[in-house]
């Protein structure tokens, strides 16, 4: 067996030394006005937020979406690949200072990818949280993190990143076989005292052929924790969108946990889970990506996961259902004909 | 200030400042001890070097990528008032049904003698195409332990977790106690599970420890809230 990479190197790691040069993580880019980390500026600072009050729903909802999609009113948002560091924004040593931010096995990952021949699948993730004015950023789970290829043929990438106020692991598993499948697991920590709010995305560039018959498959689970002996923890979706949804092409698809969903964990570290799925049938049309996006609240000090599956196969047409049925019965006739003869 | 005061004070304030620089490297450095083993012949132990977080917590993550599984960890424990949030993503990259321990295990300030209440919960998350999570013979497939006494046990055996058809399914158990404590300086915490080939799993959960006031601090309570009711009273 190979083991391609085993750590913790960064956490041993002084903190300046925690990124990787050639890593990096930007804002996403806006459009109009915007100050120096690139929000619009009537648009920040997102606070926590009181759903009780209809007008601060409506307020909070642009604010986010301005935040967290901040090219979504004008154009699709770009392919989210890219490493390149524009340090414009973080200079002289305040990003590891200020963020803390741990590359989990930038250097592990850089042994690792070279003991694997070829280079892994394209999938990146975008993340955000709202107390954290160094985010969004985007960044390409291979190089963030670890990958490592299965035996299966599968491609798993696995990793963690944490500041003072929020800690995100996660482990994407991509098979593009008979079947495209994108699995997501994702832990969310909120180590602030207050409400945040989250957005995680994850992108798998694969090209998905067009085809008359697709059906895309989506199932998810949440798994909510309040990490203390009082109190209690709350996950909440948006207002006006599911928790977690499917994307084609950065546009959703499927979506589970619809709107207003909330999920909460009562008494000392008492926990609460939720599975929810759906099934649809693909328009006709190629995508080249398929993606999984998670927004949601969750109360301070308490953690979370989401766990995600999405997998898109092809519906054999009838013509082709039929000669399967033939193959099949023709097959049971030749294995009982091969009994008797055996027998 | 004689010259030998002077002497004596500058050793005092050197001596003063190296343990306070020793105080520093040890609490910029509070380890974790994590174990991982397979069936398939994989078994490492590593040292992770926790992370401070704002307020008394740390932080420990590592990840594991092997071309049979991938393991991600990431516990965040207070040592002083005993508690330890887990956090596990297993991938089992293989066509065959792995079993999997995981440990770990966190440093904790030493406690007082006599009763401590536990709370803990765990919940596991199952995707894959008709795959199953389950315990291992008759042990639960998640424990935790005060130095060597193992006081919680949570998803039971005999523990099974399925998917049918391509999914996604969640379990979840809570539990709490008490037991007195007798010794031990780290809070530990233990998975042992099978999980089929192609699925992938992620655990969630938490335990922590509280110290229960001993009969005499209650009694004491007691008669001095007695003592300020008579005298408010009086007033």
């Amino acid at each position: 067996m190979a083991i391609h990479v085993t750590k913790s190197v960064a956490a041993t790691m002084p903190m300046a030394n925690r990124l990787h040069p050639a890593w990096s993580m930007e804002p996403l880019a806006t459009s109009g006005r915007s100050d120096r980390m690139g929000y619009p500026p009537a648009l920040q600072p997102i606070t926590s937020h009181d759903f009780t009050n209809a007008s601060a729903d409506l307020a909070m909802d642009r604010r986010f979406a301005w935040t967290t999609f901040p090219n979504s009113f004008d154009q699709p948002r770009a392919a989210l690949t890219n490493m390149t560091l524009r340090s414009a924004h973080h200079t002289s040593t305040w990003i590891p200072c200020r963020l803390n931010w741990l590359a989990s096995g930038v250097l592990a990952a850089t042994l690792s990818s070279a003991s694997i021949a070829g280079s892994p699948p394209n999938v990146s993730m975008s993340w955000q949280a709202s107390s954290d004015v160094d985010t969004p950023i985007n960044f390409d789970l291979a190089t963030a993190g670890e990958w490592a290829e299965m035996e299966d043929g599968s491609v798993v990438y696995t990793g963690a990143l944490f500041s003072d106020t929020w800690q995100l692991s996660w482990t994407t598993s991509v098979t593009d076989d008979s079947q495209t499948t994108l699995d997501t697991l994702l832990t969310i920590t909120n180590t602030s005292a207050d409400n945040q709010w989250f957005s995680a995305g994850t992108d798998y560039e694969v090209d998905i052929e067009d085809a008359s018959s697709r059906i895309l498959e989506m199932a998810s689970s949440l798994s909510l924790m309040n990490l203390a002996f009082d109190g209690s923890a709350m996950l909440q979706s948006l207002p006006n969108e599911s928790l977690v949804g499917s994307l084609l092409d950065d546009e959703q698809v499927a979506a589970v946990f619809a709107p207003v969903y909330a999920l909460q964990a009562n008494g000392p570290f008492g926990i609460a889970i939720d599975s929810a799925d759906e099934s649809v049938f693909l328009a006709a049309g190629a995508a080249t990506s398929l993606g999984q996006r998670a927004d949601f609240m969750l109360t301070g000090g308490d953690t979370m996961t989401i766990h995600t599956i999405a997998s898109i196969s092809t519906i054999p047409a009838p013509g082709a259902l039929t000669i399967l049925a033939l193959a099949a019965t023709f097959g049971r006739s030749r294995r009982r004909t091969l009994r008797r003869e055996l027998s | 200030m004689t010259l030998r005061q002077m002497k004596t004070q500058a050793c005092f304030g050197a001596t003063a400042i190296m343990l306070s620089c020793l105080a520093t490297v040890s609490q910029a450095s509070l380890v974790g001890t994590l174990s991982v083993g397979t069936d398939t012949g994989y078994g490492e132990t590593f040292e992770v070097v926790g992370s401070p977080l704002p307020g008394d917590a740390w932080f420990w993550t590592s990840q594991i990528a092997t071309s049979e599984f991938t393991a991600s960890i990431s516990m965040m424990g207070e040592p002083g008032t005993p508690s330890l949030g887990t956090s596990l993503q297993v991938v089992n990259g293989t066509t065959e049904s792995m079993e999997m321990s995981v440990d770990f295990i966190m440093p904790i300030d030493l406690l007082v003698n006599g009763e401590l209440e536990w709370s803990g919960s765990q919940a596991a998350t199952l995707n894959g195409t008709d795959v199953i999570l389950a315990s291992v013979l008759d042990a639960s497939v998640w424990s935790a332990s005060l130095g060597e006494d193992t006081f919680a046990m949570l998803l039971d055996a005999p523990f099974e977790l399925q998917v049918n058809g391509t999914g996604s399914n969640a379990a979840s158990d809570s539990s709490s106690g008490t037991l007195t404590w007798t010794g031990g300086e780290t809070l530990s915490v233990h998975y042992l599970f099978e999980l089929s080939g192609g699925a992938s799993v992620q655990f969630n959960g938490g335990v922590g420890l509280l110290q229960v006031p001993a009969a005499p601090s209650i009694a004491l309570l007691l008669a001095a809230g007695i003592v300020g009711r008579t005298r408010r009273r009086s007033c």
